[in-house]
């Protein structure tokens, strides 16, 4: 099984042992599982051939064999429609999907299978390391044994590779979970992580997006097309965008609002106006509110029409015709209620909540206290202005083992 | 349900709150974005004035007086061109100098030029430490306690901090920086002479101007600059839009480094050149002082100094791991368990460790050590610096970004000049070291 290094650089040989030139490359197309090789580049420096596969007998590491004789010159120069392993893959960064990271490609790994030649694997190991400086000795000394390889049919060439020549740029990186493609953009630069986000689903970056440090999120904000950053920004929670906005520099803030819907915009802007670590600034401002008024069969069909995501409605909060909070009811609450009994009459009236200035860590410890999943947040008048979820306290509340995040340089 | 009257939430997010007030200001609306965009630049050109540096501008000031002043120019001129590329570099690629040249050279070309990067950083590394040790001692603090807190100190803030904060920390401490100036003023110069001195060259023919010289203006493009420069831009999320403004970063950074450099001259010269007491050692350039400007400016010296060597002992171990784990693609990260990490955690901890190490053993033969420095950097320098050039004139890579004519005209011509000089430069230092040539 040759390894891409191990077969570069020899010479080509015709079918009679004549030499044409010295394999330069070898390409692929990339929409085939374990992608068969394609052609083969062969030349000078200055002029490259490239040699469809049919011509070529075997690639090894002693040199390259046609089947025939040809004469270079009738072959065109290779175009850049196809993956070049050595040119396109080689030394570059890729997404590695079942160990969720970013690595290096160190070499690449070659399967002969029924006369084709197959791409089988990508080798990020120091051996494929020592093995391009032609130190395979030191690793022999060693003893590690066989290079650990990744399969290629988990990898993501995305990054390495630019959109043009992938029909569907990421796609594997994007069968990922959000979360997992968090951790893989959370290690790449700012503008590394903007061109992974801008291919993807707006929902789907906003979550990866979301997964970030804060600091992290809007270097890759800022490094994004506005437009785009806009409709990401739209997808994520006002609170979550808020962080990030307060986060970049005025002048992108504003232009990034200016793009974003009015109405998500106008609930981004009234957050900002809260300092970051106040129940105020961590406070998701989307919630479910029941007027007390209402009758429980009303609210079933209200809920069920907007459906709203699952943790704005963990607790009900009732407020009244002012807006003030009342009171809370679950949704156990809600539906053993009878169609025509007004909220008022089975909501519980001891709520707990936090005011807007209170601190994280007040409302971590009100949460954990009363054993909460969310938390209201009421302004100085009593009225409700949104809640904190025990997500937006996680890391005052998880051992800090968990939280590790990979981050980049100092940051 | 609560009558109580509380507060209004205080307005918090600075940068939205408070520079929104200066929008409406029309010109500051740019001085606000420049301000969030600055900080590599800045720390780069404030950092490039490291104890090697403060060292080898008090030994031109105290021996050849004002005569060297006007090579700074030039030196602020080509630090100012070099630095650009590599800010260009980091915001059109987002990925970091040893990323770029593995990218683009190959495995071979980027493990020869980062194990001399390796090298040549190790000892530079050693030669701040060895400054904070003698700064220290100026102050009467045993180095056996400064050196190993101050190593504590760096690893405390690299590893607890991200990258603003540590952005923050630094431009804090270049303001420090200032201290020079203020020494230069209390020196009393003959303002005419500096004045002449700054804008006249001057050309002495013996080997010892000469290789102070070639100091001056050798030493002050070092290979780590670059890596550090380009990967705090591609950090700090600066591409393209933001370019213009961290193009003037980089400018003030290199005006920055020539007016300390400035300064220090002109306090040697003005004391000790005057006096007709040139000087070795920075120490004993701290210590000299004390007589002929006073305490307060001796000590304002001695804190720049150890501002400086602290400075570039946090900067040059994080460049180094970050420049070696993004070129071989190993998890390099500040936040990650050690044993996710470990060639990272293993290289900045070790290039701290012996950083340290060094100047507490006794009987290591500091002085060789330190030549290090320039001779390895003599022959890395030209290499990156022709790998760059490669590099920025590759419209693959950069787009329509690459080098216009006239950018690769003078870089060109700083990087032909860097080599004759440096290559000079390690031939003298490494001559006078052996006792060929006295100094």
């Amino acid at each position: 099984m040759p390894f891409l290094s191990q077969v570069l650089g020899r010479p080509t040989l015709d079918a009679d042992g004549t030499r044409v030139g010295i394999l330069r490359d070898l390409l692929i197309l990339t929409d085939i599982p374990y992608p068969p090789m394609a052609a083969i580049v062969v030349g000078d420096r200055a002029h490259l051939h490239a040699i469809p596969w049919l011509h070529v007998a075997s690639v090894t590491p002693r040199g390259t064999a046609l089947r025939s004789r040809v004469r270079l010159e009738a072959f065109p120069a290779p175009g850049d429609d196809m993956i070049w392993l050595g040119r396109d893959l080689l030394d570059k960064q890729i997404v590695d999907t079942h160990g969720v990271k970013l690595v290096r490609v160190n070499d690449l790994s070659l399967t002969p299978i029924n006369g084709d030649l197959r791409l089988a694997g990508v080798d990020n190991s120091v051996a494929g390391l020592l093995r391009r400086l032609g130190l395979e000795w030191l690793e022999r000394l060693f003893g590690r044994g066989r290079p650990r390889l990744i399969d290629w049919e988990q990898v993501d060439i995305g990054p390495a590779v630019d959109e043009i020549r992938l029909k569907v740029p990421f796609q594997r990186l994007r069968r990922m979970p959000p979360a997992d493609i968090g951790v893989v953009i959370s290690q790449m630069s700012p503008g590394e992580a903007a061109d992974v986000l801008e291919a993807l689903d707006d929902e789907i970056a906003a979550d990866a997006l979301a997964e970030l440090t804060e600091e992290h999120q809007a270097a890759v904000v800022n490094a994004m097309e506005p437009e785009e950053a806009a409709d990401v920004l739209e997808q994520m929670a006002p609170h979550e965008a808020a962080d990030i906005l307060g986060d970049v520099h005025e002048e992108r803030a504003s232009e990034l609002m200016r793009l974003m819907e009015p109405h998500t915009a106008q609930e981004v802007r009234s957050l900002l106006i809260y300092e970051d670590d106040t129940a105020g600034g961590l406070m998701n401002s989307r919630l479910f509110a029941v007027a007390e008024m209402e009758t429980a069969g009303r609210v079933l069909e209200d809920l069920r029409r907007t459906a709203p995501p699952e943790d704005e409605i963990y607790y009900l909060y009732v407020v009244d015709s002012g807006g003030r909070l009342r009171g809370v009811l679950s949704l156990r609450d809600l539906v053993v209620a009878q169609p025509d009994a007004l909220i008022a009459d089975c909501a519980r009236q001891d709520v707990a909540f936090v005011r807007l200035e209170d601190s994280k860590e007040e409302v971590a410890r009100k949460l954990i206290h009363y054993n909460l999943l969310a938390i209201p947040v009421v302004d100085e008048h009593g009225h409700l202005k949104g809640m904190v979820t025990v997500d937006d306290v996680l890391d005052l509340v998880t051992p800090r083992a968990w939280q590790n995040r990979p981050r980049r340089m100092t940051g | 349900m609560t009558n109580q009257v509380l507060r209004p939430p205080r307005l918090g997010r600075p940068l939205i709150g408070g520079l929104a007030l200066l929008r409406r200001w029309g010109p500051w609306r740019r001085v606000a974005l420049f301000l969030a965009v600055m900080g590599p630049g800045l720390i780069t050109g404030i950092v490039d004035d490291d104890s090697t540096g403060i060292a080898g501008y008090s030994i031109a000031g105290s021996r050849f007086g004002y005569s060297l002043l006007w090579t700074l120019i030039l030196a602020a001129i080509a630090l100012a061109i070099v630095g650009e590329m590599a800010a260009r570099m980091g915001a059109i690629t987002g990925k970091g100098l040893g990323e770029v040249i593995r990218e683009r050279f190959g495995v071979r070309i980027t493990s020869f030029a980062l194990l001399i990067l390796l090298i040549a950083n190790i000892a530079t590394i050693v030669a701040e430490f060895a400054g904070i040790a003698g700064a220290s001692e100026i102050f009467g603090v045993s180095r056996y306690i400064a050196v190993p807190l101050a190593a504590l100190l760096v690893f405390g803030v690299v590893v607890y901090g991200t990258y603003r904060r540590v952005e923050k920390v630094l431009l804090t401490f270049s303001l420090v920086s200032i201290s020079y100036i203020i020494t230069g003023f209390l020196a009393k110069p003959d303002w005419g002479a500096v004045a002449t001195h700054s804008v006249v060259p001057q050309f002495h023919a013996n080997l010892a101007y000469l290789s102070v010289l070639i100091g001056v203006i050798g030493t002050t493009i070092t290979p780590w600059q670059q890596f550090y420069l380009q990967s705090t831009v591609v950090d700090k999320g600066l591409g393209e839009r933001e370019f213009k403004m961290e193009r003037l970063d980089v400018f003030i950074g290199a005006f920055a480094s020539g007016t300390i450099a400035f300064f220090i001259i002109v306090t040697t010269a003005a004391t000790l050149f005057a006096h007709g007491e040139p000087s070795g050692t920075v120490e004993e350039v701290a210590q000299s002082l004390r007589p002929l400007a006073g305490d307060f400016a001796a000590n304002l010296f001695a804190i720049g100094l150890l501002n400086a060597s602290l400075l570039a002992a946090a900067v040059l171990p994080l460049t180094t791991a970050y420049a070696v784990c993004g070129a071989f693609g190993w998890e390099r990260s500040v936040n990650m368990p050690l044993r996710e990490a470990p060639v990272f955690f293993g290289l900045f901890g070790g290039l701290l460790v012996v950083g340290a190490a060094a100047v507490l053993v006794p009987g290591l033969p500091l002085l060789i050590l330190l030549l290090i420095p320039n001779v390895v950097g003599a022959v890395l320098l030209p290499v990156i610096l022709i790998l760059m050039l490669k590099v920025l004139n590759d419209s693959k890579i950069m787009g329509r970004w690459t080098n216009s004519t006239g950018w690769n005209v003078a870089a060109g011509t700083v990087t032909g000049a860097l080599i004759v000089l440096t290559v000079v430069y390690a031939i003298i230092a490494v001559l006078q070291a052996t006792g060929v040539v006295s100094g």
